[in-house]
């Protein structure tokens, strides 16, 4: 459990973090989002007590990380810039942290173990690739078993096999009511392993909210579907309230949504709109079909009323990627101050 | 209520549900993160109750010297600077010892005023480098890899490593140097005894000389490592403690007569007064000089604590 109260960090002119405030809270993998720069590995060294704040404090389980009396009991660290004595062997450096809490010699081989670096135990640490100092800095957060994980880029130089890996760890750790903070530049790895996001850009926090709201309230909700009979059920969708969209044609319109309950036996000849007729016509013989406006379980219940076959029904949310660009840009090009950003429901 | 995100490698549809468990992917489950063999899958633990069965302790000062011993002994550095600090020290008594063996027959006559401990002990002229870099890499190994990160997060506090390192690094320092010492001395009077030059080390001075040799060097060691701590790079720190040892008596040589008691301030002349066995008219007692040695080093690890203790890292 994460507490971040006002949190800033200056240096001289410049500044890193400022006014920053959120919980990281147990149970759910937090994924911290910001362009390079915006602060967050300052915020998570201000965090392990590395960097003192200019003001504002962070709490660790109530108390803040310096009054700890066993900091690793509590929190598990990988900080994005390497942490470990080129000149040492994997063991000993996870022998010298154990030792300073008293972490039994078992519970090293069970972290070597469950981090897959038995082989090159003994190996000084200068010779690891990448991904096996990551392994090695993970195996040092994991060693106290704490409460809480801080990682900084965890799956930088991992190949992909072990992303999966370190996402299968994170997701394992946060289902034992232990809370995970993790910072990372790939928004769709960051999708696969969060529930929970905070964004900051320039320092500032710009949004505090779930995954699936952060892509819903940038996506629109809108539903690929696909179907023999798409025409026919594209006029049903429009009776609905929905707008429809041919997808396979690159010269499609996009077809705006009539008023719901409208009848279209009765519509008036000055109408502009798009009548369900007009619109099947416009799909023709196309098979596939893009849907805002209706949930995909409604236009199920739908096709399935109308004897309409379906052949896919997806939701097509934006990618997280997409949906950090639109808000950090919002963040850098209209505001210095206040939080800002699409959909913004806290 | 679930979201469904495209995997990017292979546009597989993953299913997330909101409330962080993975349902669609038992292999997630796998990933426990306790080694201790709780199952990850679904049974939550209630907060609190994960640690009290923990591995790990309150962080002791015991655990933090045992932890620096681990740091010390682990690194191949270490045992070369070890190393070379004997070498340095036999070695120079050998070299030093058959050189006075031969003056003191052949040249001088009035042999009475000779020193034989001093060449015995004269390779601490070289031991004090080889001695001084393995205190500035101590704690500047652990700044240029980054290590210091990880140590400082799981010490807080901070100065509690600074202590241990110092504590290791004297133990260490000074039980070698003491008995590369006594060896230097032995092995140094053993060759002065075929000229008939040899002290025991039951002449006057001898083993306090020997005594005040180790504690020099482990003096200068600490004074390293407490550079170190204050430059945090370990040619800077380096440069900077071979410049106090070697440098200012230079520098103060060149300034004019009446400033040349200055001399025997500087760290050189006080280990100059610790190593010998009679002191030299203008300086200080061996007492009184050991207590200035301790009244720098204390300085400067004080100054290196309130520097470590305000310092981002």
């Amino acid at each position: 459990m994460i507490e971040a109260r006002g949190l800033t960090k200056r240096y001289g002119e410049k500044v890193a973090v400022e006014d920053l405030s959120f919980t990281v809270r147990p149970g759910v993998v937090t994924g911290f989002l910001g362009p390079n720069g915006a602060g967050k590995s300052t915020t998570m060294r201000m965090i392990l007590g590395l960097d003192r704040p200019t003001g504002g404090t962070a709490l660790i389980d109530g108390r803040p990380y310096r009054e700890l009396a066993a900091p690793m009991r509590h929190v598990g660290a990988l900080l994005e810039a390497r942490a470990i004595h080129t000149g040492r062997s994997a063991a000993n450096h996870l022998l010298a942290l154990a030792q300073t809490h008293g972490v039994a010699r078992r519970r090293i081989d069970e972290v070597i173990e469950l981090v897959g670096l038995r082989d090159v135990a003994h190996k000084r640490a200068g010779g690891f690739s990448l991904g096996m100092g990551q392994r090695l800095g993970i195996a040092s957060a994991l060693l106290g078993d704490p409460s809480t994980l801080i990682l900084d880029e965890p799956v930088n130089g991992l190949d992909p096999e072990g992303i999966r890996w370190i996402r299968d760890l994170l997701r394992g750790f946060a289902a034992q009511d232990r809370a995970v903070l993790v910072s990372s530049h790939l928004m769709s790895e960051m999708a696969l392993t969060a529930t929970e996001l905070i964004v900051i850009g320039r320092g500032r926090l710009i949004q505090e909210t779930s995954v699936a709201d952060f892509v819903r309230a940038a996506s629109g909700n809108r539903v690929h579907v696909r179907s023999p009979h798409a025409a026919a059920l594209a006029e049903i969708l429009v009776r609905e309230g929905a707008t429809v969209t041919a997808t396979p044609d690159p010269a499609t319109t996009r077809l705006p949504a009539d008023p719901p309950g409208h009848q279209p036996a009765h519509q008036p000849a000055h109408r502009s709109g798009p009548t369900p007729d007009q619109v099947s016509a416009a799909i023709g013989t196309a098979e596939t079909i893009e849907v805002a406006g209706l949930a995909s379980a409604r236009i199920g219940e739908l096709a399935r009323a109308g004897g309409i076959a379906l052949h896919e029904l997806t939701p097509r949310l934006v990618s997280l990627e997409d949906a950090f660009m639109n808000i950090t840009r919002d963040a850098v090009e209209f505001t210095n101050a206040a939080p800002a950003g699409i959909g913004a429901n806290r | 209520m679930s979201t469904q995100f495209t995997d990017p490698r292979d546009g597989r549809t993953i299913t997330a549900p909101a409330n962080g468990r993975d349902v669609a992917d038992p292999a997630n489950a796998t990933g426990s993160a306790n080694g201790t063999g709780t199952n990850g899958t679904g049974t939550a633990s209630a907060t609190g109750a994960v640690n009290a069965a923990g591995p790990a302790g309150d962080v002791v000062f015991l655990g933090l010297v045992r932890s620096e011993w681990t740091k010390f002994r682990s690194l191949r550095s270490t045992w070369w600077t070890l190393a070379l600090t004997v070498a340095a020290m036999i070695g120079l008594a050998v070299l030093l010892c058959a050189m006075a063996a031969d003056d003191g027959t052949t040249l001088d006559p009035e042999y009475a005023d000779f020193d034989a401990t001093a060449p015995s002990l004269g390779g601490a002229l070289l031991a004090q480098i080889t001695i001084g870099v393995l205190g500035v890499l101590m704690i500047t190994g652990e700044y240029t890899t980054g290590m210091i990160r990880a140590t400082l997060t799981l010490v807080p506090r901070r100065l509690p490593v600074l202590w241990a390192k110092a504590v290791v690094f004297a133990g260490v320092a000074f039980a070698l140097t003491l008995v590369t010492g006594l060896l230097s001395f032995t092995v140094g009077q053993a060759i002065l005894a075929g000229d008939d030059l040899s002290v025991s080390i039951g002449s006057p001075g001898a083993a306090r000389a020997i005594l005040g040799c180790a504690f020099f060097l482990t003096a200068v060691g600490l004074l390293g490592l407490a550079i170190g701590a204050l430059l945090r790079s370990t040619a800077g720190a380096v440069s900077a403690l071979l410049a106090v040892l070697l440098g200012l008596p230079m520098v103060v040589g060149l300034l004019p007569a009446s400033m040349q008691s200055i001399n025997r301030y500087l760290p050189a002349s006080i280990g100059e007064v610790l190593i010998s066995t009679q002191g030299s008219g203008n300086s200080f007692s061996p007492g009184t000089a050991a207590v200035m040695m301790t009244v720098y080093l204390v300085v400067t690890l004080v100054a290196a604590a309130i520097v470590l203790a305000r310092r981002d890292v």
